[in-house]
């Protein structure tokens, strides 16, 4: 038993379901009000609304994408985030969950709004099968094998002609709805803005909910929470499914969104660099907030689409410039850009209260 | 049909051997930069990528004898591995491994993102061969003079780090550090130059795994992630302590991946390394080759 065991104080199981002083140990913050989220939400709305609104129309595809890449990156949150299991195969997921979309709607004539949601189901059994590994496998061994578990999927799955199309890729058209055309970026930015934030909300809750309180023991101290009674690898199966089927249902809007899926040849396109991409903006916006990866994944976007489009290196560039930005976040503020507002923030008010 | 080709057989099997070494200079980097800092250097690719570019930059533009412009491009990478070293993971000593892995990320991907700025007007990049370009024929089997000086002088200086590591009052300051690192300190070895020393020559033999292999194929920014994989399933055999069984394990490795394209089972050669590594953690390989409390170590840092 290490040492860190006696910090938090040895009681029964059912002090995950009690709020106390040993909750808030493992929760690490004080509960926040409803209102909050009201907030939240309507400042999200507006976020949401503007921009198609107000900013010039090329923007709605490059908005509607980062809304894409936050909600990966929200994937991210409940797998490292909330249990503390780092994967480096979440674009993998990704790649699923955009073949699958694409398959079912334009191979299989399903309706895109029931293929979607299929496909992130396709996605978690999926991502359950890397989640059984990773119960027997630590961090170090586990980042390995989802290394080398993204390359073999990358070899099996997405190179198949009955997954991936036979020219290696698959049509994703975008669906007509009630007089709606989705073909129009801005509509099609309303909907992904829509599901995120559905997805936030369902998330938050997670956040609050007696599992994700068992999830946060696993993530600080794993050996305490089975302890504590804690079925560990109920939660990180929970997790990996979670993760798998946020990751899935993202990559189906990034089919739709692209309208067609590709592999890729000798730069895959859901290999390792996608995968960074993802946990790199994750990490800057704050792995453990909800709103983390949709900053992150906004500041991203704009600056590879909008300010260094007209690059030819501007991915490069891009990349270079995160590659340091998450350098500093992981030295000086690990909890990343909203850690830093939150602070700010809490420090602002406690400077009115006094 | 199940007919090998005997001559193909043999020419994949050396072709093996001269891969394995790669895999084998690339895992005994990590082991040693895991066993120093507690870093799963995810960077190390990226630091072969960088260094191999300054070895055919400097070749290019100074036209050095080749030997020089390798011995440039290892002191690169030496360089780099100390630097990356005292200016991030010196400060991330207390960290947990997630952080450090991240970070390692972080450094693969500016290291990648700067390559591909500074180099981006460059096609074709084709470092030179540090050894004669023809063949010794032996039949129907030629071996390349690159693939066998490669191998000669990656067994060379494999040997030489591991004794190194076995004989030096640096290698009993390394292996204190992985075993105990609150006694080591107590006992008065210096940490930061222990690990210094140790990233300084992960990253001289990254590039030198760099140099070796990629003027038989191409140099691109991504042209080293694979290697690095291959280099970490290397070190996984000796449950990222152990030096020798990262050596066997390259070697192993490589002959095992590249006989496979002899045979009908071709189509699994390219993620043999990831039906490797699942066996050999099923099995826990590493308990023939490290010390248990090494590996208890690594354990309670996991």
């Amino acid at each position: 038993m290490t040492p860190e065991a006696a910090v938090v104080p040895p009681l029964g199981g059912e002090i995950i379901s009690a709020p106390g002083p040993a909750v808030a140990v493992v929760l690490g913050e004080p509960p926040r009000s409803r209102r909050g989220l009201l907030g939240a939400a309507v400042g999200f709305l507006v976020v949401a609304a503007g921009p198609p609104l107000l900013l010039d129309g090329v923007w709605n595809a490059t908005l509607a994408l980062a809304a894409v890449y936050g909600l990966m990156g929200l994937s991210m949150v409940v797998l490292t985030g909330y249990v503390g299991q780092l994967s480096l195969m979440p674009a993998t997921f990704v790649g699923v969950g955009a073949f699958a979309s694409a398959d079912l709607v334009s191979r299989l004539a399903t309706p895109f709004w029931v293929a979607v949601p299929l496909a992130a189901l396709v996605t978690v059994p999926v991502a359950l099968v890397i989640g059984i590994v990773a119960l027997r496998l630590k961090g170090l061994y586990l980042a390995i094998m989802t290394l080398v578990f993204a390359d073999v999927l990358q070899e099996f799955l997405f190179k198949q002609s009955w997954f991936a199309g036979e020219g290696g890729s698959v049509d994703a058209p975008r669906p007509f709805l009630a007089g709606i055309d989705f073909k129009s970026d801005k509509v099609y930015y309303f909907l992904v803005v829509i599901v995120a934030m559905v997805f936030v909300v369902l998330v938050r809750n997670f956040s609050r909910s007696r599992s994700a309180r068992a999830c946060y023991a696993v993530r600080d101290n794993e050996s305490t929470a089975q302890a504590l009674g804690i079925n560990v690898a109920k939660y990180k199966l929970m997790a990996f499914a979670l993760h798998g089927f946020i990751a899935g249902f993202a990559g189906a809007l990034f089919a739709h969104w692209q309208w067609s899926v590709s592999a890729g040849g000798q730069r895959p396109q859901f290999g390792l660099e996608f995968s960074l991409t993802l946990v790199f903006f994750t990490i800057l916006g704050g792995v453990r907030s909800i709103w983390g990866p949709f900053v992150g994944a906004a500041i991203w976007v704009v600056l590879v689409q909008r300010l260094l489009a007209g690059s030819p290196n501007g991915q490069n560039i891009a990349l270079s410039i995160f590659g340091l930005l998450v350098l500093g976040t992981m030295l000086y503020r690990p909890a990343g850009l909203v850690g830093v507002a939150t602070d700010a923030m809490r420090r602002l008010r406690a400077g009115r209260a006094s | 049909m199940l007919a090998v080709s005997l001559t193909l057989l043999v020419q994949d099997f050396v072709n093996g051997i001269f891969l394995g070494g790669v895999f084998a200079l690339l895992g005994i980097g990590v082991v040693l930069i895991y066993k120093s800092s507690g870093v799963l250097n995810f960077a190390h690719g990226a630091m072969a990528m960088f260094s191999t570019w300054v070895y055919f930059q400097v070749d290019r533009s100074l036209g050095l004898p080749v030997v020089l412009s390798l011995a440039i491009a290892v002191a690169f990478g030496a360089s780099l591995g100390a630097g990356v070293y005292l200016v991030v993971f010196r400060r991330m000593r207390d960290s947990g491994l997630l952080a450090k892995v991240i970070a390692a990320l972080a450094i693969a991907g500016f290291l990648q993102g700067a390559a591909a700025f500074i180099w981006r007007n460059t096609t074709q990049a084709r470092p030179p061969q540090q050894f004669p370009a023809g063949s010794l024929a032996l039949g129907d089997v030629g071996l390349g003079w690159q693939q066998i000086g490669a191998v000669l002088l990656t067994l060379a200086v494999a040997v030489g780090v591991i004794q190194l590591v076995k004989r030096t009052t640096f290698g009993v300051a390394l292996r204190a550090t992985a075993q105990n690192r609150t006694a080591a300190k107590l006992l008065g070895v210096q940490e930061n130059r222990v690990a210094a020393t140790a990233w300084a020559i992960g990253g001289g033999l990254a590039a030198l795994a760099g140099a070796l292999v990629i003027p038989l194929s191409a140099l691109t920014v991504y042209s080293m992630t694979g290697y690095m994989v291959r280099g970490f399933v290397a070190a996984v055999v000796g449950g990222f302590v152990s030096l020798p069984a990262a050596l066997i394990g390259g070697f192993g490795l490589g002959i095992a991946q590249e006989t496979l394209l002899a045979t009908p089972l071709a189509s699994l050669s390219r993620v043999f390394a990831g039906l490797a590594v699942a066996v050999l953690l099923l099995l826990r390989v590493e308990r023939f080759f490290a010390l248990d409390q090494e590996l208890r170590a690594l354990e309670e840092a996991g």
